[in-house]
């Protein structure tokens, strides 16, 4: 249901894989319950253009450049391993940094939780900054 | 509103906030006992009996069912309606409310709104969140303020030192209160060399858990007792949440919503403050705003009219937020100083603009024979709840 208009009448739109970092905080402490993953932690608001903003946690960086307005995209990464050893996947992004990540990446870069970064988001283009 | 009667306070109460936990020279009691000395000591301000009252409304958050009937329980219980309020942060604030609408609306001449809390330590848990969020990390409650701190920070040009003197100031009036968990003074420099616990907010920046109770007793003006200026009811309002706002979370986030917003939360109970009350920003006289986190206070003093964006930080280092300032805060140290117990922190806030208004906050007194004050609260959900009260 639409939140806004409580219509029913929906539908499916394919959002952007970058937007641009809203607001951002690096979680120094661990949460309560639930997190499972590395602390410190980096999470926050992602705008993407279609006007949305979504909160999202951010990898594959130093905290200490993460800045308002910074260009990220999506990856999907793994968040946690559960009880039973299933690798529980999220979605996480991480900055457009330049056109040498796709290189970088089939060297082996490790992300901060020591995994190999997952494929790269879809709709990467080397050609688009 | 004109078919509603006016409406008086009859008497508050507090407790002491600070930790009951028997332990490190802390005295032992339990959260209905506070609750319970809380009620008792309103009772005794509006030398009224405990069989005067004819409805109660209890806020709480974490002290499981029937919160109310069990601090009740350890006064008498007399037949009347007990109503337990959880709504977060502003559950003192939302049982205050039930309490005016009830005598406005003529079905009860005296009732009791309170609130109190015996805090589980540690970062506060919060099941407003929906659970893949926790998974996600997204509902430490400090975190939800570091992201409206930086965006603060970057519409504005506030800095950390801005958010310090937050603490600073509202420790400060707290080193007056003898109600406050902490009634000590800290300096910029403790402040800001206090351990991050989410960028840019730092273990100073944000308030302290508590205890504690605090109680009012609200009724018909004809059914006033105590001696003293007679205080009243100019506005009460509560709204949880508009759209965009965040699911779950405080809502307290500068701006940062799911979606865009349209119409910030804070805003529009402010708006509806001052069309309940007939009265305007200009008119304030002190003022209790929702200090959870130091930066919250600057851009809340700022969403409820008082100033334009981005000029409390320049209001705070000018003094004019000082007790003797044109526009005193936090005169009773806020929750930066009280401590947080969640179900009465929205209730402490009230007794606080009650007291200021009859003169009777000793050492904090704001000077000048203060009239009319607004007290504003935030919480989870989200929930925005202001109060207005005149004499």
């Amino acid at each position: 249901m639409c939140t806004h208009c409580q219509s029913k009448n929906l539908e499916e739109i394919k959002l952007s894989r970058r937007g641009r970092i809203y607001s951002f905080t690096v979680v120094m402490q661990r949460p309560p319950e639930y997190y499972k993953g590395p602390v410190p932690y980096a999470e926050g608001f992602v705008e993407l253009p279609e006007g949305v903003r979504v909160e999202t946690l951010f990898t594959d960086c130093n905290f200490d450049d993460l800045k308002v307005g910074m260009e990220v995209e999506m990856v999907i990464e793994r968040l946690h391993e559960d009880e039973e050893g299933n690798q529980i996947m999220a979605f996480k992004f991480r900055p457009v940094t330049s056109n040498e990540l796709p290189r970088r990446k089939q060297r082996g870069i490790k992300d901060h939780n020591g995994q190999n970064p997952s494929p790269q988001g879809a709709g990467y283009s080397p050609g688009r900054k | 509103m004109s078919r509603l009667r006016e409406v008086a306070i009859a008497g508050v109460g507090l407790t002491r906030f600070d930790i009951y936990d028997g332990e490190k020279g802390h005295a032992f009691k339990e959260g209905y006992e506070l609750g319970m000395e809380a009620v008792l000591n309103a009772l005794q301000e509006a030398d009224m009996e405990w069989k005067h009252i004819q409805a109660a409304f209890c806020g709480t958050v974490y002290q499981n069912t029937g919160s109310g009937h069990q601090a009740i329980d350890q006064i008498g219980m007399t037949g009347i309606p007990i109503v337990n309020v959880e709504n977060a942060c502003s559950s003192g604030a939302s049982a205050f409310r039930l309490a005016y609408q009830s005598i406005a609306t003529e079905l009860y001449d005296i009732v009791l709104a309170f609130g109190y809390e015996k805090m589980p330590r540690g970062f506060i848990k919060s099941t407003a969140w929906p659970v893949w969020q926790r998974y996600m990390g997204f509902n430490v409650q400090p975190a939800n303020y570091a992201k409206g701190a930086i965006r603060y920070m970057e519409e504005t040009g506030a800095t950390e030192e801005d958010f310090a003197r937050v603490t600073v100031k509202n420790r400060k009036n707290g080193a007056l209160n003898p109600y406050a968990r902490f009634q000590k003074e800290v300096t910029m420099e403790e402040v800001l060399s206090s351990r991050m616990v989410a960028k840019p907010m730092r273990l100073l920046h944000c308030c302290p858990l508590a205890d504690g109770g605090a109680a009012i007793i609200l009724c018909s003006k004809d059914k006033l007792k105590s001696i003293g200026q007679m205080v009243t009811v100019a506005a009460s309002i509560l709204n949880s949440g508009v759209y965009g706002s965040e699911t779950g979370g405080t809502g307290t986030t500068y701006g940062g919503g799911s979606v865009r917003i349209h119409e910030d939360l804070v805003e529009l109970s402010a708006k509806q403050a001052w069309e309940m009350s007939g009265y305007g920003p200009e008119d304030m006289d002190v003022v209790e705003a929702y200090d959870t986190m130091a930066p919250g206070e600057l851009w809340d003093i700022e969403k409820l009219g008082f100033c334009k964006k981005g000029e409390a930080p320049r209001l705070l280092r000018e003094g004019a937020l000082d007790i003797n300032g044109r526009l005193p805060v936090n005169t009773d140290g806020g929750l930066m100083s009280r401590g947080h117990p969640l179900g009465a922190t929205a209730s402490a806030q009230i007794v606080e603009i009650y007291k200021q208004l009859r003169n009777e906050a000793d050492l904090r007194q704001v000077p000048g024979d203060p009239k009319i004050g607004l007290a504003h609260s935030m919480g989870a959900g989200p929930n925005s709840a202001i109060t207005i009260l005149k004499r």
